[in-house]
């Protein structure tokens, strides 16, 4: 600590660092206002001690000076004055000084007075730097909350599509949302949206919120099933949050044609639907929130919902129902319900939810806004397909598409083309997903084109287990011996939009057989053969039987994924 | 190898486990993981996690072991089924003849 001294005489230095002897200060002399102020600016002293009187600039002029040159942390100025004048002393305050001592100097009153002054520097000191940390703070924090916000931003993506069947209400309670609104178009041009509350709000919230975006938009561009989405972020999440946090939502899809409203719904308000003829009806969520539930419990079912033209569908988290006024009323969902059915006749989307920002506001008055609002309307009706590179890939990469393959006696006895035959097709853009079935349904065909038409093999050989391997044995040593025969197959693939299908054809050049007995006698449960031809007709769509039982065609349809 | 068997520390829980494609090609390899089961009180589970096709003839041979052992529903589970191979044991009403998982 360091104690500056402005006095022209020495002797009262001397006498001043006598009565403060003990006192630790580093003491400095000054001996004129000018110097005062020059060693002020050296020395950075921490309290000052200045005679009323100083040649070339007197106390009240020095202490103006201090004052004005003074830095951040104030600096206390205690003054030696004879003059005991009231307005005098009112004037050394006036000017800076922090307590004025007066001559005849009493010792004990002197050590009092500057420790006194000793402290407040300290304490001074102590504040100022708790300032300093805390600017520090806020600027980082600052900093942190514009990086944070411009990489959410970026995670959740930008404005909705098909912004003309929708209008929404989305005010984040602060900068960061712990709301959720996002929006994607599928490949086959449905709409997906997804609308969610993460518990909390602010950054924390809106931090739980991120991966659901990530997941959600690389999902719904792929045009997956909504249900298999909502398993796949309640899985991210649950291995994400703690257990005390979680993401109520409402993940949808609405067709191209804007007809059919799939839903999955965990711990969200209601889903309101007002059609034009003045019905309204409400969709509960019928789900646990994303992340409580574990992967096994995980319940994916949908809800479909038929939509009509002109029919409004409002989304939401629980913001607007839930918020209170200053007198402590809650906005509550039937006033908000009997505003929507108000509203019904206001044809103006921009007008209609103008209506609902001021019944919202003003039931808010000058309360705080506690929580974030989404609130999300869609006008159903066909959407606007959009023209983008995914569309176009897609239906160039769909193409039709057919093979034959012709398998005579020595390729048969070479290889069985069944697996092969099925990941050629598996290439396919559409087909990918689909392998498992075709395999279990390309086999049937082929083994029975192989064994009863090509080769004369007899099921009920496979009445007994040793049969079964006797069966197995005769059909080796038939294949062996083969000379001519072939069997046919012919594959075409048709897409059609969002759906298409494949046709698989086999003929062989065995004997035929009745067919139209074994298609109508029920496989027998018992049996350890005779099931084929039930698979085949309960994974396709159509199943025919022609030239006598030589040749066998199926259809079977498929939804592109 | 496309069947592999696993016997329990107890000798009454034989896991036998299918790869690849289960069809009529399996049908010796199969028959041979299941005959030497002699114990009255074993139990035969089938893991299905790492068979990627199926056809019918292995619903022949399942049955066919069924049969040779002479167990019921509880002793035999069908485990790790892909869901399309679920759905073939689904049509073939195989839920009524074992414990598929």
């Amino acid at each position: 600590m360091k104690l500056l001294v402005g006095t022209a005489n020495e002797l009262q230095f001397r006498y001043y660092q006598d009565l403060l002897r003990g006192s630790a200060f580093e003491f400095l002399l000054a001996q004129s206002g000018p110097e005062v102020l020059r060693l002020a600016e050296f020395e950075q002293p921490d309290v000052f001690l200045l005679d009323r009187e100083l040649p070339q600039m007197d106390g009240f002029e020095t202490a103006l000076r201090l004052r004005t040159q003074a830095g951040a942390v104030f600096t206390p100025i205690l003054f030696v004055s004879r003059d005991s004048d009231q307005d005098d002393l009112a004037r050394l305050y006036l000017a800076g000084a922090s307590d004025v001592v007066m001559k005849p100097i009493d010792a004990n009153l002197f050590a009092a007075k500057v420790a006194a002054q000793r402290r407040t520097r300290q304490q001074n000191e102590e504040i100022q730097r708790d300032r300093d940390e805390l600017k520090l703070a806020r600027r980082l924090r600052e900093k942190e909350g514009a990086l944070a916000s411009r990489i959410l931003a970026r995670a959740s993506g930008d404005a909705l599509p098909t912004a003309a069947r929708l209008q929404q209400f989305f005010q984040p309670m602060t900068d960061f949302s712990g709301d959720l609104m996002l929006g994607a178009m599928s490949p086959r041009d449905s709409l997906y949206l997804l609308i969610g509350d993460a518990t909390g709000h602010g950054l924390s919230a809106a931090i739980s919120a991120m991966p659901v975006a990530r997941i959600f938009y690389a999902m719904a561009r792929k045009g997956l099933n909504i249900g298999d989405i909502a398993q796949e972020l309640n899985r991210d999440l649950l291995g994400l949050l703690p257990d005390d946090m979680f993401v109520a939502a409402t993940l949808v899809e609405i067709n191209q044609q804007g007809t059919r409203m799939t839903v999955w719904g965990g711990g969200m308000p209601d889903i309101w639907k007002f059609s034009p003829d003045g019905t309204h009806t409400a969709y509960s969520s019928q789900h646990m929130p994303l992340g409580t539930e574990d992967d096994e419990e995980f319940e994916r079912d949908i809800l479909i919902v038929p939509i009509e033209e002109g029919d409004r569908i409002y989304f939401q988290t629980d913001g607007i129902i839930e918020a209170f006024s200053p007198a402590g009323e809650l906005f509550g969902e039937e006033r908000l319900q009997t505003l929507l059915q108000s509203l019904q006749d206001e044809p103006e989307a921009e007008a209609r939810f103008a209506r609902i920002r001021t019944e919202v506001a003003s039931h808010l008055g000058n309360g705080p806004q506690e929580d974030d609002i989404t609130l999300l309307e869609l006008t159903a009706g066909p959407l606007e397909v959009a023209d983008t590179q995914t569309t176009v890939s897609q239906a160039v990469a769909m193409v039709p598409w057919s093979f034959d393959v012709r398998m005579d006696a020595e390729a048969m006895q070479r290889t069985d083309p069944v697996l092969q035959l099925i990941e050629m097709m598996g290439e396919s853009p559409g087909l990918s997903g689909h392998k498992d079935i075709l395999f279990t349904i390309l086999s049937e065909m082929y083994t029975n084109a192989l064994d009863h038409g090509v080769l004369g093999l007899d099921s009920r050989l496979k009445h007994e287990e040793e049969g079964f391997v006797e069966y197995y044995m005769e059909k080796e040593a038939r294949l062996a011996a083969l000379t001519d025969g072939e069997v046919h197959i012919h594959c075409a693939f048709q897409p059609r939009g969002e759906s298409g299908q494949l046709l698989l054809r086999i003929q062989d050049s065995g004997a035929g057989f009745a067919f139209e007995q074994v298609l109508h006698r029920d496989a027998d449960d018992e049996q350890a053969h005779g099931r084929g031809l039930a698979l085949i007709r309960t994974l396709c769509e159509h199943m025919k039987y022609s030239e006598g039982g030589r040749c066998l065609e199926v259809i079977y349809p498929m939804v592109f994924s | 190898m496309p069947i592999t068997t696993f016997t329990s520390d107890q000798e009454n829980e034989i896991t036998i486990n299918i790869s690849g494609r289960f069809d009529f090609r399996l049908v010796q390899e199969f028959r041979d993981a299941y005959s030497g089961i002699t114990n009255p009180d074993a139990r035969v589970v089938i893991d299905m996690h790492d068979a990627e096709y199926m056809d019918s003839s292995a619903l022949g041979m399942l049955l066919n072991m069924q049969k040779k052992l002479g167990m019921d529903r509880s002793r035999i589970r069908i485990i790790n089924c892909r869901p399309h191979i679920k759905k073939v044991f689904t049509i073939s009403r195989f839920d009524k003849k074992f414990t598929i998982e």
